[in-house]
C-alpha cells in the first residue's frame, strides 16, 4: 500500500512539474532556455539621499529613525524587455512591518515608477508583470525607510531574461511573502499571489487531487482497495505542506510584533506605527486640554476612513459621535467639544467672531482650544454664554 | 459539564467538559456581571466572583454525588497506538504547540486590530471599565437628543453586549485597562474550541490519534489562527457556540443521544446572545435535527412544497419569541437579524475565492467537497445523511444570504462570507471524522 501511495506522490509531483514547465514554454519559449543575465556591480549606486557606503562589494544602508535613504544606478538599462527579472541579497539587521521599494524611471516620459519588495527569503522581482518595464529604462534604483534604526546590505544584484527557474522561483517566492497582519486579516488570509492560478492553495490542491487520482488509477489496475489510511495519510502530507507554508509566515508576523512591540524600549512607538502621531495628538487632547470626565466630542471628517473611526478608541471615555461631516444643530444645545481631524470644504473659523461658518450662513460658537496639523480642537460655547 | 457529563454511561469526557466549559462559564460569567450591576448598579467584581465560585462549589457536589451513585460505565476501547502512530501524535503534538505558541505570542503582545474591535466589542468593555458602570449605547438621534451623561452612541449599539462583558470581566479583575488583558478570553475560546473538538473526536472514535488530527486540523486553519491572533471580535466566540453545538448535533444524529441533543440545542440558544447570525444557526440546527428524522421521501416532497410556497408567496413564518422567519414580497426576515431585499447576484468568483484560492482554510473545503461525493458510498447511512443535511444547510444558508439577498456586497468584497464560514468550522472539521472514523471500524471488522 505504501509504495503505490510514494508511486502516486512522485507522478503527480513528476506531472506538475512537467506541466508547468510545458506552460511556461508555450509563454516564454524564445528565452525559456536560454537566458541571458547581467551583474550589477555594487559600486555602480550612489547614494542620493540619506547615508550609505561600499564594503567588501555590499552597499550598506544604515537608515536612521524616520529618514529615507535612496540609492541610485544611473547607468540604467537599454532594454528592459530583456531583463525581466531582478535578484538580489538584500538583508535587514531585523525584521519589521514595513519593506524597501525598487524603483525606476522610463526614459521615454521621465516618470517614476516603484515596487515594494517582498519580505521572503528569496529576494528577487518578476518585473515582467510591471506593465511600465519596458524599453530603455535610465535609473534605477532602492529606496529605504523606516519608522525604526535599521540598516541593510544590499549586495549580488542581478538582472536576467525570466528564465523557467526565475519564473518558477518568483511563484515560490510569492508563495512565501510576508504577509504581516492587516485590517482584512480578520476577514480573509489572502495567498499572496496575484493571480489565482499561481495560489499556492490552488498548487497543492491539484496536486492532491492528482495523487487521488493516479493512486486511484494504480489500485485498480493492481486489483487492490485504496485503504482509509493510505487516503488520509494522502490528505494530511498535503495539508501539513501548506501549513508548513503557514508557520513560515506567522513566525515571520512573530518577529515582526517581537521588534515592532516587545523590543522598543524607547516608548515612541507606543502602539501601530500608522497610528504613532495620532497616538500621540489624542493623548495630548485627552491629557492636556480636556477636562478627565467624560465629555461630549463631535469628531467632524470628510474622510470616512481609519483615523475618524478609530477616535472614539483613543478619546474613551470621552463621549464621541464620529459620523458628520458638517454640525448638527442639537450640537448647541446638547454642548460639548467639535474636534476637526481634517479642513471640511465650505467650513472655516471665523477669529473675530470666534464661531465656525459653513454654508449659507450657518454657524457655531466655538471657543478654539488646539491648532495640529492633525487635527484642531473647538469647545462649544454655552447657548447663554 | 461535569455534572451533565456524570449522567453519561461513558466516563466523564474531561477535554470536551473544559472545553464546553469555558464556553458556558464565559457567557454565565457575563449574564453575572450584567445581572448584578443591574441590581446593585455597580461593577462588583467580589459578588460576581462570589457567585461564581458558589455555582462551581454546587456543581462540583453535584457531580460526585452523580459520580459515586451512578453504575459502572462503558467505553469505547482505544485504538492502540503502533510505533508510527506514537510518531504522528508527537508530530502533531509538536505542530499543535507551535500554532498554539505563535497566537499567544500575537495575542499577548499586538495592540488591538481591527474594525469592529476597536468600533464596538472592546469600544464597549473600555467605555464601561473606564466608567465603572455598564453606560448604555443607542442610536445617533436618541443620543442627540439625550442630556444623560453615560449614554454613548456607536452604529453598531444593538449588537449583543455579551461579548463585551466576557472581556470586561479579566480587565475588572486585573484592575487596569490592558487590551492583552481584554482579549485574553477570546484568545482562549480557540484554545477551548481544540479541548471540545478533541474530546469529541476521541470519545466517538476511541482513536487519540484522531482526536490530536482534529485538533491539529482545526487549530493550522488560517482564518482561525488570526482570530486568535487578533482575538477582538466575537466571531471565535460563535465558533464556539454554534460550531459545538452543531457538533454535538451531529454526534446525536449518529448515536441519538440526548445529552449530545440537549447539549448541542442548549449551545445554538446561547450563540443568538452572542451574534446576531446566531439565530441563523439555531433555525439551521433546528432544521437539522428535523431532517434527521425524515426519509429521503420526505425530504424532497417538503423541498418541492417550499419551493412552491415561496413561489406562490405563503412562506412566511412566525416563530413565537423569535419574531418573522421566510421570504415574502421581495423580502427575507430572518429572526434576530431582521429583514433582506431579495436581490439575486452572483457572488461565485468571491465564493471561489474565499474557499478555493485564499489561504483561509487550507485544503477544508477542498475535502468536504470529496466527502460529499463519497458519502452516498459510505456503508453508514447515518452518517452519509448527515453529511449531505448539513452540507446542504450551510449551502442553503450562505446562498440565500449572499447569492440571494442584499447582503451580496459582504461577499463581493470578503468582508464577512469567510467570517460567518468560521462560526461552523469546529463541525465542518468534525464532520471530516464522523464518518471516516466508523467507517474504518467497519471496515476493520469486515
Amino acid at each position: 500500500m505504501k509504495y503505490r501511495l510514494l508511486l502516486s506522490f512522485f507522478l503527480s509531483t513528476l506531472s506538475m512539474l512537467l506541466a508547468i514547465a510545458a506552460i511556461a514554454f508555450a509563454y516564454h519559449s524564445d528565452k525559456l532556455f536560454q537566458p541571458v543575465s547581467t551583474a550589477i556591480p555594487i559600486s555602480s549606486f550612489t547614494v542620493v539621499q540619506g547615508s550609505g557606503f561600499v564594503s567588501d562589494g555590499s552597499m550598506i544602508i544604515d537608515s536612521k529613525s524616520g529618514n529615507r535613504t535612496i540609492i541610485s544606478n544611473l547607468n540604467g538599462i537599454e532594454n528592459a524587455d530583456n531583463y525581466q527579472h531582478l535578484s538580489f541579497d538584500l538583508t535587514a539587521s531585523q525584521l519589521f512591518d514595513n519593506t524597501p521599494l525598487f524603483f525606476w524611471r522610463t526614459a521615454a516620459n521621465g516618470q517614476i515608477h516603484s515596487l515594494a519588495l517582498e519580505e521572503n527569503p528569496i529576494d528577487h522581482l518578476l518585473l515582467a508583470d510591471e506593465e511600465n518595464w519596458h524599453g530603455k529604462i535610465s535609473e534605477y534604483g532602492f529606496i529605504f525607510t523606516s519608522n525604526h534604526p535599521l540598516s541593510w546590505e544590499l549586495k549580488n544584484v542581478i538582472f536576467s531574461s525570466a528564465a523557467l527557474d526565475q519564473i518558477m522561483l518568483s511563484t515560490v517566492s510569492g508563495w512565501l511573502k510576508s504577509e504581516p497582519w492587516s485590517l482584512r486579516s480578520v476577514n480573509f488570509i489572502s495567498d499572496g499571489s496575484a493571480k489565482p492560478l499561481k495560489s499556492a492553495l490552488v498548487f497543492i490542491t491539484i496536486w492532491s487531487l492528482l495523487t487521488l487520482l493516479i493512486f486511484a488509477l494504480l489500485s485498480l489496475l493492481t486489483g487492490k482497495t485504496m485503504m482509509a489510511p493510505s487516503l488520509l495519510m494522502l490528505f494530511i502530507v498535503a495539508w501539513i505542506a501548506l501549513d508548513a507554508r503557514w508557520l513560515f509566515k506567522l513566525f515571520q508576523q512573530a518577529q515582526i510584533t517581537q521588534n515592532s512591540y516587545v523590543d522598543d524600549v524607547s516608548g515612541q512607538i507606543p502602539q501601530s506605527e500608522t497610528d504613532t502621531d495620532y497616538y500621540r495628538f489624542f493623548q495630548h487632547l485627552k491629557n492636556k486640554l480636556l477636562p478627565p470626565s467624560p465629555q461630549i466630542i463631535y469628531v467632524l471628517d470628510t474622510n470616512g476612513g481609519y483615523f475618524r473611526a478609530k477616535t472614539p478608541w483613543w478619546l474613551a471615555p470621552h463621549n464621541v459621535l464620529n459620523i458628520d461631516s458638517l454640525p448638527r444643530p442639537e450640537y448647541e444645545k446638547k454642548g460639548g467639544y467639535v474636534l476637526l481631524l481634517h479642513p471640511i470644504p465650505g467650513m472655516r473659523f471665523d477669529q473675530s467672531r470666534q464661531a465656525l461658518y459653513w454654508g449659507k450662513n450657518h454657524s457655531l460658537a466655538v471657543e478654539p482650544l488646539y491648532l495640529s496639523p492633525l487635527g484642531a480642537l473647538y469647545k462649544i460655547k454655552d447657548i447663554d454664554g | 459539564m461535569i455534572w451533565l457529563e456524570s449522567f453519561h454511561k461513558a466516563p466523564v469526557n474531561f477535554f470536551k467538559a473544559l472545553g464546553y466549559g469555558y464556553f458556558l462559564g464565559y457567557i454565565f460569567c457575563a449574564f453575572l456581571i450584567y445581572s448584578v450591576f443591574s441590581i446593585t448598579h455597580t461593577l462588583s467584581t467580589n459578588l460576581v466572583f462570589g457567585l461564581l465560585i458558589a455555582v462551581s462549589i454546587v456543581g462540583l457536589l453535584l457531580s460526585r454525588l452523580q459520580l459515586q451513585h451512578r453504575q459502572s460505565t462503558t467505553a469505547l476501547p482505544l485504538t492502540p497506538l503502533s510505533r508510527l502512530g506514537k510518531g504522528a501524535l508527537l508530530i502533531l503534538g509538536v505542530l499543535i504547540a507551535a500554532h498554539l505558541a505563535l497566537a499567544i505570542h500575537e495575542a499577548v503582545n499586538r495592540p488591538l486590530l481591527p474594525w469592529d474591535a476597536w468600533t464596538t466589542w472592546t469600544y464597549r468593555a473600555k467605555i464601561w471599565f473606564l466608567n465603572n458602570e455598564l453606560s448604555t449605547f443607542t442610536d445617533t438621534q436618541t443620543w442627540l437628543n439625550s442630556s444623560a451623561k453615560n449614554t454613548y452612541t456607536i452604529s453598531a449599539h444593538s449588537y449583543p453586549s455579551v461579548v463585551s462583558l466576557i472581556q470586561l470581566w479579566p480587565v475588572l479583575v486585573f484592575g487596569e485597562w490592558k487590551d492583552a488583558v481584554a482579549l485574553f478570553p477570546g484568545l482562549m475560546a480557540g484554545i477551548a474550541l481544540c479541548f471540545a473538538l478533541y474530546g469529541q473526536v476521541k470519545s466517538s472514535s476511541g482513536s487519540v490519534l484522531l482526536g490530536m488530527l482534529a485538533t491539529y486540523l482545526l487549530i493550522s486553519t488560517p482564518l482561525l489562527d488570526a482570530h486568535m491572533a487578533l482575538p477582538g471580535y466575537a466571531d471565535i466566540w460563535l465558533s464556539g457556540f454554534a460550531g459545538l453545538g452543531f457538533i454535538s448535533l451531529l454526534r446525536w444524529s449518529q448515536t441519538h443521544d440526548k445529552q449530545q441533543l440537549a447539549l448541542g440545542l442548549a449551545f445554538l440558544i446561547l450563540g443568538v446572545f452572542i451574534k446576531r447570525e446566531g439565530s441563523v444557526w439555531l433555525v439551521s440546527g433546528l432544521l437539522f435535527i428535523i431532517v434527521q428524522h425524515l426519509s429521503w421521501k420526505w425530504l424532497i416532497s417538503l423541498t418541492i412544497a417550499l419551493g412552491v410556497a415561496v413561489l406562490s408567496g405563503h412562506s412566511l413564518l412566525t416563530i413565537p419569541g423569535m419574531g418573522a422567519f421566510g421570504f415574502s414580497d421581495g423580502v427575507f426576515h430572518l429572526p434576530g437579524i431582521g429583514t433582506f431585499i431579495f436581490q439575486p447576484r452572483d457572488v461565485s468568483g468571491s465564493v471561489i475565492n474565499n474557499l478555493f484560492v485564499y489561504d483561509n482554510w487550507h485544503l477544508l473545503y477542498v475535502y468536504l467537497i470529496v466527502l460529499l461525493f463519497a458519502s452516498p458510498l459510505l456503508k453508514n447511512h447515518l452518517a452519509g445523511k448527515a453529511y449531505i443535511s448539513f452540507f446542504m444547510l450551510i449551502a442553503a444558508v450562505m446562498g440565500t444570504i449572499f447569492y440571494l439577498s442584499s447582503e451580496s456586497s459582504w461577499a463581493q468584497n470578503s468582508t464577512a462570507l469567510a467570517r460567518l464560514l468560521l462560526h461552523v468550522l469546529p463541525a465542518w472539521i468534525y464532520l471530516l471524522f464522523l464518518g471516516w472514523s466508523q467507517e474504518h471500524k467497519q471496515e476493520s471488522q469486515a
